[in-house]
């Protein structure tokens, strides 16, 4: 409001006056209105002032039509065209829903997919570690000669660290992020890896039977570097990987539902900026 | 249900005005007493169900219905039936005659885009809404771009109509009145005018302008009040031609 604008006359609040034509009072506030208009003069004037200049405002004359607004069939064929160039699905009628059932689709899949690799993956790895890396293990000594993919350091175990959810497969990770590792959860015995299973000797038999991945496993790579080759084989790892997949898919979902949704009101208000 | 000076002022509270929207729309208001000489409107919705608005109701929807099945005719109907209305209410908001036109034309062509978008209830609301929001557009670059204001009242090629029996010096006396409450309003925030004139001129009440105008109750009611308020100051100077 401008700050200019009297809103007491004499101490008598002209607020109140237009509350009180605008029918906007309870008991109390109209009983004290009408008080004002029984006492004071000047608080009569201008209510009267104020019902006068609604009358005018209401009977400000409007110049002829200019024209007449019905469409032309060439009208209706240019929106019609418009309207029938979007799918049906983004038409405005059903662009909501058809969004908002995405949307929804789309988070629960991800808080069903990510809450269950966040408690259930996680406490599988704690849990059944040992089991889990016997199996790791008997994976790799069945892949053999996978074992010299070991000699590439991996960023496997920091990135599933930071996933969280996918920390299960942080046991086939590099040793050489011991930190990493057992960020994610996964129990080390000495700080430098995680737990070293029994070695099959079928494993030893490759690491001597691979003199170069044996050289690397003694410069620092880790005890346990032959681990790193199982993540891309063990079923564990396999099933986690799918676990991924579908998070990802459910937040693509999540995020079309809510793009479908929001995008025509960002892209509405925008225009309205530019043209303003 | 008196509402005029003083002797009525109680009645205000329980009266809730449908204005005469405009000279063309007298018809949709009831006037059924008179204080002193001048007829107190009282309260007459438009969209209130009387017999025959309904039966226009019932008709403008079969009209979309038929509309959207890809009835032109049945749309164009609708157009014929609703322009002098949107007109009268648009100019009131943009009071330029050839911007409030093509403000209505887009209106018509919003509404038949979006068409499958009614969910039924009042079609003259409906349209209202779309044609206050694309009202609402143009205000908004009006402000940023300002012109001159009211060019029809500067425009000495059109003037309003007066009763054919009137005084020259009534005539003269409505003009100037015209002319200043125009200039008075077009200095208000645009909002508290658009809530003003579908308040005082087109009858709607305050949760119906709250909902086009897509703010609160409250909101609506601020912007009445202190528009009034406001109104009342800038004509300070020309109280004696309201007083007449």
């Amino acid at each position: 409001m401008d700050r200019t604008t009297p809103t007491t006359h004499a101490g008598h609040d002209q607020l109140l006056l237009a509350r009180l034509y605008g029918g906007d009072l309870d008991a109390s506030e109209r009983d004290r209105a009408l008080g004002l208009l029984a006492d004071c003069p000047d608080c009569v004037a201008f209510f009267a002032d104020l019902e006068a200049i609604a009358r005018a405002t209401a009977a400000l004359p409007v110049p002829p039509r200019p024209r007449d607004f019905t469409l032309t069939a060439a009208d209706a064929a240019r929106l019609g065209a418009r309207r029938r160039r979007l799918p049906a699905f983004l038409r405005p009628e059903l662009r909501r829903s058809f969004g908002g059932v995405l949307a929804a689709l789309g988070l629960v899949g991800v808080v069903l997919t990510g809450g269950f690799s966040a408690f259930g993956g996680a406490a599988g790895t704690t849990s059944s570690d040992q089991s889990n890396r016997n199996s790791l293990a008997a994976d790799q000594a069945a892949a053999g000669g996978f074992a010299s993919l070991a000699a590439a350091p991996q960023p496997a175990a920091s990135s599933a660290a930071s996933y969280g959810g996918v920390s299960a497969i942080a046991p086939a990770a590099s040793p050489a992020t011991p930190a990493a590792a057992s960020s994610a959860g996964v129990i080390t015995n000495d700080g430098q890896g995680p737990l070293s299973p029994p070695e099959p000797s079928g494993l030893k038999a490759v690491s001597t039977g691979n003199p170069e991945f044996a050289q690397q496993g003694g410069s620092g790579s880790g005890a346990d570097g032959h681990t790193e080759t199982s993540e891309s084989t063990s079923p564990s790892s396999r099933g986690m990987d799918a676990r991924v997949v579908w998070l990802v898919g459910f937040a693509l979902l999540f995020g079309t539902g809510l793009a479908i949704l929001l995008l025509p009101s960002l892209i509405r208000r925008r225009g309205r900026g530019s043209r303003s | 249900m008196a509402r005029g000076g003083l002797p009525g002022a109680a009645a205000v509270l329980s009266s809730r005005r449908r204005g005469p929207c405009a000279q063309r729309y007298e018809g949709e208001s009831f006037v059924d007493e008179t204080v002193g000489d001048r007829p107190v409107v009282t309260e007459a919705k438009a969209d209130e169900a009387g017999p025959a608005d309904a039966l226009r109701q019932r008709v403008d929807v079969a009209l979309i219905e038929e509309a959207v099945r890809g009835r032109l005719d049945a749309f164009n109907e609708l157009v014929t039936h609703h322009q002098d209305h949107l007109f009268a209410l648009v100019y009131r908001l943009v009071p330029d005659r050839d911007q409030a036109a093509d403000v209505v034309q887009e209106a018509f062509f919003s509404a038949y885009r979006n068409l499958a978008s009614f969910r039924g209830g009042s079609v003259r609301s409906w349209l209202s809404r779309i044609a206050v929001n694309a009202a609402m557009d143009l205000q908004r670059s009006r402000k940023r771009r300002p012109s001159q204001p009211y060019p029809e009242f500067e425009d000495e090629t059109w003037q309003p109509p007066a009763e054919p029996e009137a005084e020259p010096e009534s005539i003269a006396l409505a003009t100037e009145r015209s002319r200043a409450l125009s200039h008075a309003l077009d200095r208000l925030p645009f909002e508290q005018r658009n809530c003003i004139v579908l308040f005082d001129v087109d009858g709607y009440d305050y949760p119906e302008i709250a909902e086009i105008m897509h703010v609160e109750v409250g909101t609506v009611k601020s912007r009445i009040h202190r528009g009034r308020l406001t109104l009342r100051h800038s004509l300070e100077a020309n109280r004696e031609l309201f007083r007449g």
